[in-house]
């Protein structure tokens, strides 16, 4: 009989093939995950917001039974409830949201929406370092080598992070975009400069050159603020959200910008040119505003300071191992690749998933509602493994 | 929130077009769905002919997906990093079974249009040297930046022109054109095996196997998108079944979760995918999606499937399809000022309009007497396709319930002068640039927002 594990090796992508772990997940709750041969793991590799909330699953389950994708020719309300609360949960100016299935498609959007503003404009200036989902656009400005990407109509100007120089030079009246992340995560942990941002600021505006902010990773309380963004005060144009947004239970994904924007683009144009057919599907909104809703009341974000600290001060690897946090994300810096591949191999023996690091460094990231029980366990467990890693005792 | 707040948050929060079109044409907001039937919140109900251009194959929720897919909701509902669940190698094991020749390397995504532009960038890592891509003329494969390089539809494209170089567009059907375009050899060839959209046209017999025969010969990828016509919406559960052609990669997404959840699969050959990975050594992190491929999406699929199969909702599309199309076209016949053709196959069948308000009026007309219709919103087709795809499951009745709607909407607009459908088509074409006020007025709306 064939097995599970069989069919995946036969069937599934080269790219999912190369992450497996082996197991068939059959449940999940918080951080804990619960596979079909009787283990359990711990999940700090996906980040996310977390499996089976109850306030958001249950909202979820009530709005598939009723509809959970709209027919696309009447009013939609659960759409309007999530524009409505986007538009009081993300900075001013931002108000005016385009929800679509994914946060990659938003990034895309973002970037349709600035091509719409300036036809004949191609360049766009990219923050180096910066993560922007995994669609054609975004591999193209996470500089990964396949010179087909060229082929593409968009063309990224590099600056570094944190040089205003560079910007200077950078954008022009030619610039259609500068998009970065608010928080850059390599083998350090950068926060983009409230001088830099400023900066970057200036020059859209003289440029009309639209400032985009790919908050998919760093949005819904990471970093321990709502959105990254609030950490330099200073508002983007268009903030793309997803990821987390998905509340654990149904993707989603969406850009919120300004008024004036979106109304010189869209404004007196055909609806259906902005739009697809299960973009802002009922299940989908109810999970993002669900997910928003849970964020604030239950101040997740304040919580993922408290558990960066937590993480940062009672792994016990110090002297071997640099670690670095921002939130409840936490870097851990190794001597060495092989260091940071063994480490990442036996916490998962463990039952702690790690997902695959850069160079020397691997990258801690706990959903959101992760359980101070399940921290309690992956720092005791990841404890042991630094022990046996370091000083060759056994893993209790 | 009520009907007008919502309009409003509409338009000041989200899509300000759409919230005005939402006042003139009086609409209601949807609050439930089940079976063939979507109920408004002021307790009216209405019949999906329309089924979101195809999404609601099975008609809307459908208990057997409902079961599985509550039970999944329970469990785990978004795919953790690095593991998989049974569902969806159970759903990727099917379509490997379902799918022809060696189909069967699942890439999911979460929108067609994710799922088009990793074919497109598949196809361009296969063959590096080469850059042309051929597309149908008036072809739809979503409305991202990146899918529009290669979006047929003028309407959508143009306001975010120039794009990319090197796209041929060629008429469809046209097989003299098609080996023209590809010449020696390009990138890939993506066709849709029915073109759809409110171009709705059925190809002659041979034309696919003929494209397949010049891709073999030019080296030149085949993709097939059957985002809209996959799973018996055409008669057949893959279109691409007419002619018995194996495309490189197949595109599958609308109905194919029974209208449970966003998805999008890009079927890849072993071949292909063996090819891009011991040949052309590709980063696979072209090749991915990083939000696609959750469980609670793939099992409403899989059980999707399961039911489309059980209950051969493929031949009652074929046979109940006959009932449809003639019907329409016995319906259709006495008023050749209105409907020019009633091109279609299986139920994926539509009405081909004299101009872009015949095709609304007709919607409008239908829409009172409460059925749905797929209207194609596209003021730029010059005779658009206002499409009747109703659900697989529907019933003799509920099509002799639309046929019944149709006669008495065609006797209506039949007695109608020429002259009133083309005044109003002009106003069609401007219709997102006129003042409100004046919009209002014309159609009664009371509140001046």
């Amino acid at each position: 009989m064939t097995t599970n594990i069989e069919q995946f090796n036969a069937h599934a992508p080269n790219s999912w093939q190369q992450e497996f772990i082996g197991k068939v997940v059959i449940k999940a709750k918080n951080a804990t995950l619960t596979y079909q041969d009787g283990s359990e793991a711990i999940d700090l590799a996906s980040g996310g917001f977390g499996h089976q909330q109850a306030d958001i699953t249950q909202a979820v389950k009530k709005q598939v039974a009723l509809m959970p994708l709209s027919n696309r020719v009447m009013i939609s309300p659960t759409l309007a409830e999530f524009v409505k609360t986007l538009d009081q949960a993300t900075p001013a100016p931002l108000s005016v949201s385009y929800i679509c299935n994914s946060g990659e498609e938003a990034f895309d959007g973002s970037l349709k929406l600035a091509k719409g503003l300036h036809r004949d404009r191609f360049k766009v200036v990219v923050v180096r370092g910066s993560d922007f989902g995994s669609l054609s656009f975004a591999s193209l400005f996470k500089e990964i080598n396949a010179p087909t990407l060229a082929h593409l109509p968009l063309k990224p100007v590099f600056v570094e992070a944190n040089d205003e120089e560079m910007l200077l030079r950078a954008i022009d009246d030619e610039t259609l975009a500068v998009v970065y992340e608010p928080v850059l995560v390599g083998d350090d942990i950068t926060v983009l400069s409230a001088d830099y941002l400023t900066c970057m600021r200036e020059l859209c505006h003289q440029s009309q050159a639209i400032m985009i902010a790919y908050e998919v990773n760093s949005g819904m309380g990471r970093f321990g603020v709502d959105f990254a963004s609030e950490l330099s005060g200073i508002a983007p144009d268009t903030l793309v959200l997803g990821g987390a947004l998905n509340g654990g239970c149904v993707p989603v994904g969406a850009y919120v910008t300004r008024k004036a924007i979106n109304d010189a683009v869209y404004g007196d144009k055909n609806p259906s040119l902005h739009g697809s057919t299960t973009g802002g599907n009922p299940a989908s909104c109810v999970a993002g505003q669900k997910a928003v809703e849970v964020l604030q009341s239950k101040k997740l974000s304040a919580r993922q300071s408290t558990l960066g600290q937590r993480f940062s001060q009672e792994l016990m690897c110090r002297d071997k191992v640099e670690v670095k946090h921002l939130g409840s994300l936490v870097l851990l810096n190794f001597a060495n690749h092989k260091l940071a591949d063994s480490f990442r191999q036996q916490a998962v023996a463990a039952g702690i998933n790690i997902a695959r690091g850069k160079e020397n460094t691997l990258t801690l990231k706990a959903p959101l509602t992760i359980t101070d029980r399940e921290v309690d366990t992956a720092i005791a467990t990841l404890n042991q493994v630094a022990l046996n890693l370091f000083e060759n005792k056994e893993i209790a | 929130m009520n009907r007008e707040q919502v309009i409003d948050v509409c338009d000041n929060n989200w899509n300000p077009t759409a919230a005005t079109m939402y006042r003139i044409s009086h609409r209601t907001m949807e609050q439930s769905a089940h079976g063939q039937w979507i109920h408004d919140n002021e307790g009216n109900k209405f019949l999906d002919f329309a089924c979101s251009y195809g999404v609601f194959i099975v008609g809307h929720t459908q208990s057997y997906i409902q079961q599985a897919v509550q039970k999944q909701l329970d469990q785990v509902a978004i795919k953790p990093y690095g593991s998989c669940d049974e569902n969806t190698i159970k759903l990727m094991a099917k379509l490997a079974d379902m799918l022809p020749g060696d189909l069967n390397r699942s890439y999911f995504c979460n929108s067609g249009a994710e799922a088009v532009e990793l074919a497109m960038r598949a196809a361009f890592e296969a063959n590096p040297k080469r850059k042309k891509m051929v597309v149908i003329s008036d072809s739809y494969h979503g409305k991202t930046l990146g899918a529009l390089n290669i979006l047929g539809q003028t309407g959508h494209r143009t306001p975010f022109t120039p794009l990319m170089e090197n796209v041929e567009y060629v008429p469809f059907g046209d097989i003299a054109a098609m080996k023209k375009a590809i010449g020696d050899g390009v990138s890939a060839v993506f066709i849709e095996p029915v073109l759809g959209g409110p171009y709705l046209q059925v190809p002659p017999a041979g034309y696919l196997k003929q494209i397949e025969c010049l891709c073999r010969e030019t080296g030149s990828l085949l993709i097939a998108d059957e985002i809209q016509t996959a799973f018996g919406r055409a008669g057949k559960m893959f279109a691409i079944e007419y002619d018995n052609i194996v495309p490189d990669m197949i595109i599958l997404s609308k109905g194919l979760t029974g209208g449970h959840a966003a998805i999008a699969v890009t079927v890849m050959s072993e071949a292909l995918e063996r090819k891009l990975i011991d040949e052309q050594g590709i980063d696979p992190r072209l090749l991915t999606s990083g939000s696609g491929g959750n469980p609670y999406n793939n099992t409403a699929a899989l059980a999707a499937i399961e039911f489309i199969e059980q209950q051969d909702l493929t031949g009652r599309a074929q046979r109940l399809g006959t009932r449809l199309l003639t019907g329409m076209r016995q319906v259709c016949a006495d008023y050749p000022q209105l409907v020019l053709e009633v091109p279609g196959i299986g139920l994926m069948t539509g009405l081909k309009c004299a101009n872009p308000a015949v095709e609304t009026a007709i919607t409008m007309v239908m829409g009172k007497q409460n059925i749905h219709l797929g209207h194609s919103m596209n003021e730029k087709a010059a005779h658009p396709v206002l499409r009747f795809y109703p659900p697989l499951t529907v019933t003799e009745q509920e099509i002799d319930q639309c046929l019944a709607a149709l006669e008495q909407t065609m006797k209506r607009l039949g007695s109608r002068p020429k002259l009133m459908f083309k005044v109003l088509n002009q106003l069609i074409k401007r219709q997102y640039t006129l003042p409100r006020k004046f919009l209002y007025k014309l159609t009664g709306v009371k509140q001046a927002a």
